[in-house]
């Protein structure tokens, strides 16, 4: 068998708290849309982990939790501000990309996006790549903006849409994700930065000041949080395929 | 390679529909059939077409999402494959290849070669399902299972719910779908609670949909992705006279 190591993985998704609620309350981030189980890597098959221990044994709690808490108080209300105003942004971002016309298609801009994150934020990272790689994704984003062509009907079927829609969300992601593979300056995991490895090139991990989950606040500029890890039953150690 | 498709093209539910033949080069033989409908779609949207729409989601033959007619049969050539599993080595160099959707009155078509399947999912609404308490999840030992009826479960939920059983069926049957549901769950003590109501509930839900009844010719066992063996039916005849019996005596 040919193995080839390949990205099919964010390693992160949504911050949740232990009842797997988003920082948006009454929003639930179930399974691997959530940050929570994988740790610094996530390996091939283990997909079905985290579906199984979220929908088996936190999903019956937080489901009985949450219905308690609702049940009586009738449906929210479509024609709420709230609603309203999620709906416009939706349209507006629609609009915007049927209204671009121009002559790059999404899946070119995925490919371009896919090979920029392979060479530069892939099995492994430098501080100077990763600082390309975001002052590339910046260009890339303005491009899209300019120049995406969206072929099709917005009111109909339409997968280009769709993959337009999603492209743009993934630059924004891969932004996110290189500046969080910046600022974490040691090995640990699927995250190899070059600078910090040990003379026989294993990865090394600066424990004193990375052992933290970290999530980042949406906004113009991220905000970092830190969750500490914290370890009592089994700790933290150098990896060694030879021992 | 070069390869001439003929696709289904329909621009929406109530559009008319016609095939569009599409000469499609630099065709790679390690493609995927779909890899091939990307390649296409990319050099439509280039010359401003619009795309032929497709159903697909994990393209490793596991999600039941996709689902075409290639050449007459659904999924295509292969054995227990699915449409994403398909691939363009096993064309030769020139061929034609006629891509339709799903054909079945149950199965309205969305666009393109994508179809409306929230018939199997009001099916499944009708009795798919198993009650469970909510609160802690019991411990994983606490209810057993002897291995022939976890094996024989497992072997029915393997069923991904495609629909191509329903697409090849000449009285667009779903017989074998609604079989693997009810023998997945018939055969699990877990299942045990609701299984008169699930055999008659799935079956009234089959019929107010509009699919047909089983001839036995066995076409939808050949097809099936997953080998869903025709037993599921014999099975799910048992469990509604079954069910019917019990309701009589009662």
């Amino acid at each position: 068998m040919r193995i080839y190591p390949a990205a099919h993985f964010t390693m992160g998704g949504l911050w949740v708290d232990y009842h797997l609620m988003t920082s948006v309350r009454r929003l639930y981030a179930l399974g691997e849309c959530n940050f929570a189980d994988h740790g610094a890597n996530r390996l091939g098959a283990n997909s079905l982990l985290q579906a199984c221990v979220d929908g088996n044994f936190i999903l019956p709690a937080t489901l009985g939790h949450d219905l308690a808490d609702v049940v009586g108080r009738g449906e929210p209300d479509p024609r709420s501000p709230a609603f309203a105003q999620a709906q416009r942004a939706v349209q507006d971002r629609i609009d915007g990309l049927m209204q671009t016309q121009g002559s790059t298609t999404p899946r070119a801009y995925h490919r371009r996006l896919g090979a920029l994150l392979w060479d530069r934020c892939g099995l492994s990272r430098s501080a100077d790549g990763l600082d390309e790689a975001l002052a590339h994704i910046d260009a890339l984003r303005e491009d899209f903006d300019r120049d995406v062509r969206v072929v099709g009907r917005p009111d109909a079927m339409n997968p280009e849409l769709e993959r337009a829609l999603r492209v743009r969300d993934f630059i924004d992601l891969a932004a996110l994700m290189v500046r969080d593979a910046r600022a974490r300056e040691e090995s640990c995991g699927a995250h190899y930065r070059i600078e910090h490895q040990r003379a026989d090139g294993e990865a090394r991990r600066d424990d004193d000041r990375f052992s933290h989950v970290s999530a980042w606040q949406h906004g113009e500029v991220p905000t970092h949080h830190a969750e500490p890890l914290s370890f009592s039953l089994s700790h933290p150690r150098v990896r060694s395929y030879t021992s | 390679m070069k390869i001439h498709l003929r696709v289904w093209r329909q621009a929406g539910p109530d559009a008319p529909g016609d095939f569009k033949t599409y000469a499609v080069d630099d065709v790679d033989p390690s493609m995927s059939f779909f890899d091939m409908l990307d390649h296409l779609n990319e050099s439509l949207a280039e010359r401003n077409e619009r795309t032929i729409v497709f159903d697909h989601d994990c393209r490793e033959g596991i999600c039941g999402q996709c689902g075409v007619v290639i050449d007459g049969r659904p999924h295509g050539p292969g054995r227990a494959t699915t449409s994403c599993q398909v691939h363009m080595r096993d064309f030769p160099d020139g061929a034609t290849i006629v891509v339709e959707p799903w054909r079945a009155p149950s199965f309205p078509i969305d666009c393109d070669l994508v179809v409306d399947r929230s018939a199997l999912d009001r099916i499944i609404e009708a009795g798919g399902y198993v009650s469970v308490k909510t609160g802690a999840a019991p411990d994983a030992h606490a209810v057993p299972v002897a291995k022939p009826d976890a094996e024989a479960a497992f072997d029915a939920a393997a069923c991904i719910g495609c629909g191509a059983c329903v697409a090849v069926c000449k009285n667009a049957s779903a017989m074998l779908f609604v079989g693997a549901k009810v023998t997945h769950l018939a055969s699990l003590p877990q299942g045990r609670v609701e299984r008169a109501e699930r055999a008659l509930g799935m079956v009234d839900a089959m019929e107010a949909e509009g699919f047909g009844g089983c001839s036995q010719t066995g076409a939808c066992a050949e097809v099936c992705p997953k080998e869903i063996p025709l037993t599921t039916i014999a099975r799910l005849d048992y469990e509604y006279l079954r069910a019917r019996l019990l309701r009589f005596i009662r």
